[in-house]
């Protein structure tokens, strides 16, 4: 498998009124062709910024990001090829898009651009079936008339347009009800089987920790304190962190469920 | 007072002045340039507001001026609010040096009195309506830009614009994408400095260098203040205060409309 | 360390405004190549004539007309006043102190009043606040060259109560006994002017300020532990409010030199606009250009006290 994206020591600290914060302390990662990485941490830890410094929203104060080998820098200096090649999906679907726009209009924006740049691109009623939604009956509708789920599987669907490679997910699950989460999770499985997407979706959803993803990686105070393959992160965590993080998802919401009692006995 | 409170009124009082603008040579009384009449005679049915030292009708000379002030209050508002917003938007995309430079370049024209900056233009150049209103805009983008910019940064952040951002969208792309969000302050911003401009115009004619022969209201004033007996007998009471009422009129009629100005502002 | 560099680039970019400004408008003696001087000659008289090309050296390329004029500006030499026929750095002088004295008392008596009525009106509970607020936003938009005006018809022309022009009664000196008596009565006019103008927008941002930070959760922690009400005013609302409150009341400082030049004219007081109004009326460049650069350097310098003490109240504040 090759090497799509990889992070190599990337830090970052902001000036706050208390001194300096450091938010990323030299980060590697790397996401191969195919593979989902599920990434978790705390909440304000830095897993949102680490999704922007990969998506060349922000820059990192040390360290470079490699796109299938290459350096990438900022936005500004990335093409469009590079660009359309890795996909973002927010957590908030309600700010990602034009409330007043059409579905059609909110899809075929990414289409005009891969156009004006001679990019190959899905068609707006392909890339909506793929996200779970009928073309026709949604076309004309105005995002403000959607729910939160569909909203997100819009954004999905914009995503896909421009053929990615790549596509980051940050906590796009989040926000939704657990049934649109278990929706997500399916439409990402699909894309990935059936266009070989990869995906790093940061996330806290158990379906998507548990089912979905092929590799963990754990962010603790600005380090990966655990990286690896899901079965083994699931089963033999090293960190005490990522313990203690297991140890609440399953006593909170797992206890009845069988697979991941599994999980829990087979660790503890 | 009463009428100002509500915005509705003030649209109505705004719309009516333009309206008198628009029409004023179907509903003035005599050519405002007519000077063929006995000067200075009170107020009668013949004259309305009576005529001045020279022998015009000042009634006359007041509706030609709704054309004049308010048209100049519309066109130096035009040009500065697209200026204003271009640079603003542009400051707030490409960010960096090009943001720094137009920032200190508005903070410049904060430092220097606005009326010198103003004077010093009508004054080297011509006289014309054309110059008094390049003057106008001259400085007032400044104030567009300030404000225009403080937005744009903060709309440009909306995760629905950071989408286009990502895929490489110019700068119309985002422009097309934020103008939802900056619509109400341009359209805000363009109202307040309307008002702005009209009262620029009247200080320009007020210090004696406007287009002389542009009859605006503050050209009236003008030649009403240079009047030796003007506050001798009665006459300020239809020869002053009319102009002084009509600049004040729209000025308040305009700040009620942008009244949101200051939310915007702060 | 920031705030000095960038008080020299405002210096330097507000002498290079004064100095192209009139060599980029149209139709302005700047304008001519020197092989049209002839045509420059007829326009003008010829003393203005001689010492416009002694002062500006039209002959001589742009970059090196600003070399020299930069030159002259370390020495203090800003030419010679048409009109005047004195040194403009002079004429300057001569009226600068009577336009600080009567900006500086203005938005300290502004200040002064504005700052506790809006504090102690946001802070009050119920009351009708609503009808204050009304009557400064509606006197916010009268225009100043409205209120000067009306001020003068009314007070001075028609009820003859103040003095309707200059800052002293022609021929009385500084050592007269009654000679500060006199300055304030020929002052009261253009202050009350320039306090209506001034006051209604400290009033307005002080009560905007205070009222939003009264609804904080910090205060509202504080009104719970039963701190006391003046205590909460003073230590909690107004302490964390003055920073911001000052680099507003900053901004409409600069504004108010604006005001005060334009007061200056209707009431004849001879500060720095009359001097304007002449210069503009007589198209006196070399006048116009001192003019812009003083204002210019006089709003640079209120804005770097400004800066300072804001920074000293709030060393969180990052300039």
């Amino acid at each position: 498998m090759s090497e799509l994206l990889k992070g190599r020591n990337l830090s970052k600290s902001f000036d706050t009124p208390f001194g300096r914060a450091v938010i990323l302390n030299g980060i590697n990662l790397k996401l191969e062709e195919g593979s989902i990485i599920a990434l978790i941490g705390e909440s304000g830890g830095g897993k949102t910024t680490l999704c922007r410094i990969l998506m060349g929203l922000e820059t990192a104060d040390s360290g470079s990001v490699f796109l299938q080998g290459k350096e990438v820098g900022g936005l500004r200096k990335r093409s469009f090829a590079e660009c359309a090649s890795i996909q973002y999906v927010f957590q908030d679907p309600y700010a990602s898009m034009a409330d007043e726009a059409t579905v059609i209009s909110t899809l075929s924006e990414p289409a005009r651009l891969c156009k004006r740049n001679h990019r190959d691109y899905l068609e707006p009623e392909e890339a909506l079936v793929l996200a779970g939604l009928s073309g026709e009956e949604f076309m004309d509708r105005k995002i403000k008339s959607l729910s939160g789920g569909q909203r997100q599987k819009i954004a999905i669907a914009r995503a896909l347009i421009t053929r990615p490679q790549i596509i980051i997910a940050d906590e796009s699950t989040s926000m939704l009800d657990e049934g649109s989460a278990q929706e997500m999770s399916s439409i990402f499985s699909r894309v990935n089987k059936l266009l070989g997407i990869s995906f790093i979706i940061v996330t806290h959803n158990k379906k998507i920790l548990f089912d979905l993803c092929t590799f963990i990686l754990v962010l603790y105070q600005g380090k990966i304190v655990e990286a690896g393959l899901k079965e083994k992160v699931l089963t033999s965590p090293q960190a005490e962190y990522t313990r203690q993080y297991l140890e609440c998802m399953l006593n909170i919401e797992g206890r009845t469920d069988v697979e991941q009692s599994n999980v829990r006995k087979s660790y503890g | 007072m009463i009428i100002f409170r509500s915005n509705k009124g003030s649209w109505i009082i705004i719309l009516v002045m333009a309206l008198i603008g628009l029409t004023y040579p179907l509903i003035s009384p005599y050519e405002a340039g007519d000077f063929s009449f006995d000067s200075l005679v009170s107020p009668s049915f013949d004259h309305f507001l009576g005529t001045d030292e020279m022998g015009h009708d000042i009634l006359s000379m007041l509706l030609v001026g709704f054309r004049v002030s308010i048209g100049i209050a519309i066109a130096a508002s035009v040009l500065a609010t697209l200026i204003g917003t271009v640079l603003a938007i542009i400051a707030a995309y490409y960010k960096g040096l090009v943001d720094r430079m137009i920032v200190r370049m508005t903070e410049v024209f904060i430092l220097v009195p606005e009326i010198v900056v103003l004077l010093f233009i009508t004054a080297i150049a011509k006289p014309t309506v054309y110059n008094s209103i390049l003057a106008i805009v001259f400085f007032s983008w400044s104030k567009i830009t300030r404000i225009i910019r403080a937005k744009a940064l903060s709309v440009i952040e909306l995760e629905k614009v950071q989408y286009t951002l990502l895929l490489k969208g110019n700068i119309f792309d985002i422009t097309l994408k934020m103008w939802r969000e900056l619509y109400p302050a341009v359209a805000t911003m363009f109202v307040f400095l309307c008002g702005k401009a009209a009262v620029y115009e009247s200080t320009l004619a007020f210090f004696g260098i406007g287009d002389p022969l542009a009859k605006s209201w503050g050209q009236i004033m003008r030649n009403a203040l240079d009047y030796e007996g003007i506050f001798s007998g009665n006459t300020y009471l239809w020869y002053l205060l009319p102009p002084l009422l009509c600049i004040l009129i729209f000025v308040l009629a305009i700040s009620r409309v942008a009244y949101n100005v200051d939310e915007i502002r702060s | 360390m920031k705030i000095l560099k960038k008080t020299i680039i405002y210096v330097v970019l507000v002498a290079s405004i004064s100095f192209l400004l009139p060599r980029l408008i149209p139709g302005s003696p700047f304008f001519f190549f020197h092989s049209d001087m002839y045509v420059l000659n007829t326009m003008m008289p010829e003393d203005s004539f001689n010492s416009f090309v002694q002062y500006y050296h039209p002959d001589k390329p742009v970059p090196e007309q600003f070399l020299v004029y930069l030159k002259d500006l370390l020495k203090f030499d800003l030419g010679r006043s048409f009109y005047y026929k004195l040194p403009v750095a002079e004429l300057l002088t001569g009226c600068l102190g009577w336009t600080i004295f009567l900006s500086f008392v203005s938005i300290g008596i502004s200040s002064g009043i504005g700052i506790p009525l809006g504090l102690f009106y946001a802070v009050r509970k119920g009351g009708k606040r609503a009808v204050w607020l009304n009557v400064f936003t509606g006197l916010n938009s009268v225009p100043v060259i409205v209120i000067a005006i009306l001020i003068q018809m009314l007070l001075s022309y028609k009820f003859d109560l103040f003095p309707s022009s200059g800052a002293y009664t022609p021929g009385i000196s500084v050592s007269d006994p009654g000679w500060i008596l006199d300055v304030i009565g020929h002052a009261i006019l253009p202050l009350w002017v320039l306090v209506l103008a001034e006051l209604p927008p400290i009033f307005i941002l002080t009560y905007n300020t205070c009222s939003r930070t009264k609804n904080q959760p910090f205060v509202e922690m504080a009104q719970y532990l039963n701190i006391q009400e003046h205590v909460i005013n003073f230590k909690y609302i107004l302490k964390n409010t003055l920073p911001e409150i000052l680099s507003k009341i900053n901004i409409q400082f600069l504004y108010a030199i604006s005001g005060v030049l334009f007061v200056e004219v209707v009431f004849s007081y001879p500060g720095i606009g009359t001097l304007l109004k002449t210069a503009a009326y007589s198209r006196d460049y070399p006048l116009l250009q001192g003019i812009l650069l003083v204002t210019g350097i006089y709003g640079i310098v209120i804005n770097l006290i400004f800066e300072l003490i804001i920074k000293r109240l709030n060393p969180r504040v990052q300039a």
